[in-house]
């Protein structure tokens, strides 16, 4: 924590300068200084590190940092450590109410909010599904949960790929593929107040409780046994991790990998506790999703890469890298 | 036959009450009447398939009863919250998988869970009750191990620790000599008495040896047939007729020729007591 926090701050000024137009650090400080009372700087530079960079590189980390502690919740709540935050066929629900928008124009009265509005709603809807079928086959148990949401989400990939094939818009498959990867590309001051509010509350009610997940870790008898209010605890989890996701996948798209690396990595540093793990797992997280944001900004000049094609890149060795480390086994048995 | 030589009452620490219990859609059993003095060590014997790990589930409150209802200190327990419930009972389940990189020290510390304040830290009581639970168990010298590196018999302990690091006046364990060899089950069973009788804790424990249930149990209740077969003191309950109903062996009660305890042994059937 000593480390990431410094981390943090040093990855937002830093990861600033870097764009089509690289800045040096002493222009984005000036740029920062001019806009809290300090010498004005040129009107270009205010505006791409004010305007353009600035808000991006913060929704960088808030999202970074809102697919870790999901990707760390979910986990906890199936007790399984392939879990990812999208498990619970949030994304893909997401999926087929972006498509609508890009394809069909619903929502268009939304204007700029229409994708995310209608992605927000896609997700919520097929979370609110996953949760009534679980609860009429008998409850939110880790497996049921599990395979609910993986059966539902093929389903809404299905719906999802049906109404690009059914689009007339010929740049439809394109964009919808963009926006699954996930980007940042659409970030301005006007949408970083909802994820960074979410976020923020998701990582306060999660470290509150975060006694009640290391119970949960251990099993649910022994959760029990300890009065924690299993039941509650897990139908909490579930709807604040689907309102979490819903909305990180709403302003960013689905990004990959975040939220299934980052809570291990966090581990491996600071031990399973949550208490421990959580804000590391966040902060982590957040600088992660910065950099992978400066590659996909800076790779491949002028057009931009989507973020799931980067953290997949770098995902996949580090994750295989965890599963040769002999002392670390995922929470679970070898 | 069924012997019961008490009936359900209000100063017991822990009681059922026609408390029936479901194991998934099946009824385990029926009609539960037990109670729990303060301060004894009670066995629950039978069978496999018996029950006995569901009747600790539902007299712990981890599982509710399908019928009747259980009582902690006279109070019904589905009208106590469940934290507080967690204060006054700890249960330890026969398997429990902590994850493989929890510390033993962090596993047992999870006992305190009942006794935190959602933002508090771990405070001096926390820690020393998770030292002295540590010390109860011989297992001080694992504390900053993961639990994967613990042997079958040390990972037990560490579960029990946690029990005991709940600092509950009652305490039902299922099969806590389970993966301990001879000298540990002693040395538990041991620290089980003497829990109750230095710091008057009323203890629950299911057991499959019925010599060491003997030996160590104020009470014993035998579970067979869907309900409570048989309940009363050792003497009065490890008859031969009783394990043979319950068990379906032949027992012989035999006297310790040093000690002068009673001892059970046990053979399978008639031909093998006359060769």
């Amino acid at each position: 924590m000593a480390v990431l926090v410094p981390l943090a701050f040093l990855t937002v000024v830093l990861a600033t300068g870097f764009g089509a137009e690289p800045l040096p650090v002493h222009v984005v400080l000036d740029a920062l200084r001019g806009r809290f009372g300090g010498a004005p700087v040129d009107p270009a530079y205010d505006a791409i590190v004010w305007e353009i960079r600035l808000p991006r590189t913060l929704l960088g980390l808030v999202v970074g940092a809102g697919l870790a502690i999901a990707g760390a919740a979910v986990q906890t709540l199936v007790r399984n450590p392939l879990a990812d935050p999208y498990l619970l066929g949030v994304s893909s629900g997401a999926s087929v109410g972006a498509t609508a928008v890009i394809t069909f124009g619903v929502l268009s009265s939304a204007g700029l909010w229409a994708l995310s509005l209608g992605a927000l709603a896609g997700a919520l809807l097929a979370s609110v599904m996953v949760f009534g079928i679980a609860m009429l086959q008998g409850g939110l148990t880790p497996l049921r949960l599990v395979l609910t949401g993986t059966v539902l989400s093929a389903a809404f990939s299905s719906i999802a790929s049906f109404l690009v094939f059914k689009s007339a818009e010929p740049q439809a498959a394109q964009s919808v593929l963009f926006w699954l990867l996930g980007s940042l590309s659409g970030a301005t001051w006007d949408h970083l107040w909802l994820p960074t509010a979410v976020v923020a509350l998701s990582i306060t009610v999660l470290m509150a409780a975060s006694g009640w997940l290391d119970a949960l870790a251990v099993g649910p008898d022994t959760a029990a046994a300890l009065g924690v209010p299993v039941q509650a605890v897990r139908t909490g989890l579930f709807v604040l991790t689907s309102v979490l996701v819903g909305v990180l996948v709403a302003v960013a798209g689905g990004i990959g990998f975040v939220g299934l690396v980052l809570p291990h990595l966090a581990r491996l540093l600071v031990g399973p506790r949550h208490r421990a793990s959580l804000p590391v797992a966040a902060l982590a997280g957040g600088v992660f999703l910065v950099w992978v944001d400066v590659v996909t900004r800076i790779a491949v000049r002028p057009t931009e890469i989507p973020l799931s094609v980067v953290t997949g890149l770098i995902g996949a060795p580090v994750f295989l890298l965890l599963l040769g480390r002999r002392t670390y086994r995922f929470g679970g048995e070898s | 036959m069924t012997i019961t030589t008490s009936r359900v009452s209000t100063t017991a620490a822990l009681a059922a009450s026609g408390v029936s219990c479901e194991a998934g859609t099946r009824t385990v059993l029926s009609g539960v009447d037990l109670d729990v003095r303060p301060g004894e060590v009670l066995g629950l014997i039978g069978a496999n398939g018996t029950g006995k790990s569901t009747l600790l589930r539902v007299l712990a409150g981890v599982r509710p009863a399908a019928a009747g209802e259980v009582l902690l200190g006279g109070r019904p327990l589905h009208q106590i919250s469940s934290r507080e419930r967690a204060r006054q009972i700890a249960f330890v389940a026969q398997e429990e998988t902590a994850p493989s990189d929890l510390l033993v020290s962090e596993l047992v510390a999870l006992g305190r869970i009942p006794h935190a304040r959602a933002w508090g830290g771990v405070d001096s009581a926390s820690r020393r009750a998770v030292a002295e639970a540590l010390r109860l168990v011989d297992l001080e010298y694992a504390a900053g191990q993961s639990m994967d590196r613990l042997s079958g018999g040390e990972r037990r302990r560490a579960l029990i620790a946690r029990g005991l690091a709940q600092e509950a006046p009652v305490l039902l364990l299922d099969e806590p000599t389970n993966h301990l060899d001879i000298k540990r089950q002693l040395a538990l069973l041991r620290l089980v008495r003497r829990l109750c009788r230095d710091r008057a804790r009323t203890v629950v424990l299911a057991l499959h040896d019925l010599d060491l249930a003997a030996t160590f149990c104020d009470r014993i209740a035998v579970l067979h047939g869907g309900g409570l077969f048989a309940h009363g003191t050792p003497a009065e309950v490890l008859t031969a007729s009783v394990l043979h109903d319950a068990f379906g062996v032949l027992a012989t009660r035999v006297t310790h020729p040093l000690t002068g305890r009673t001892h059970l042994l046990f053979s399978h059937d008639e031909s093998e007591l006359h060769p």
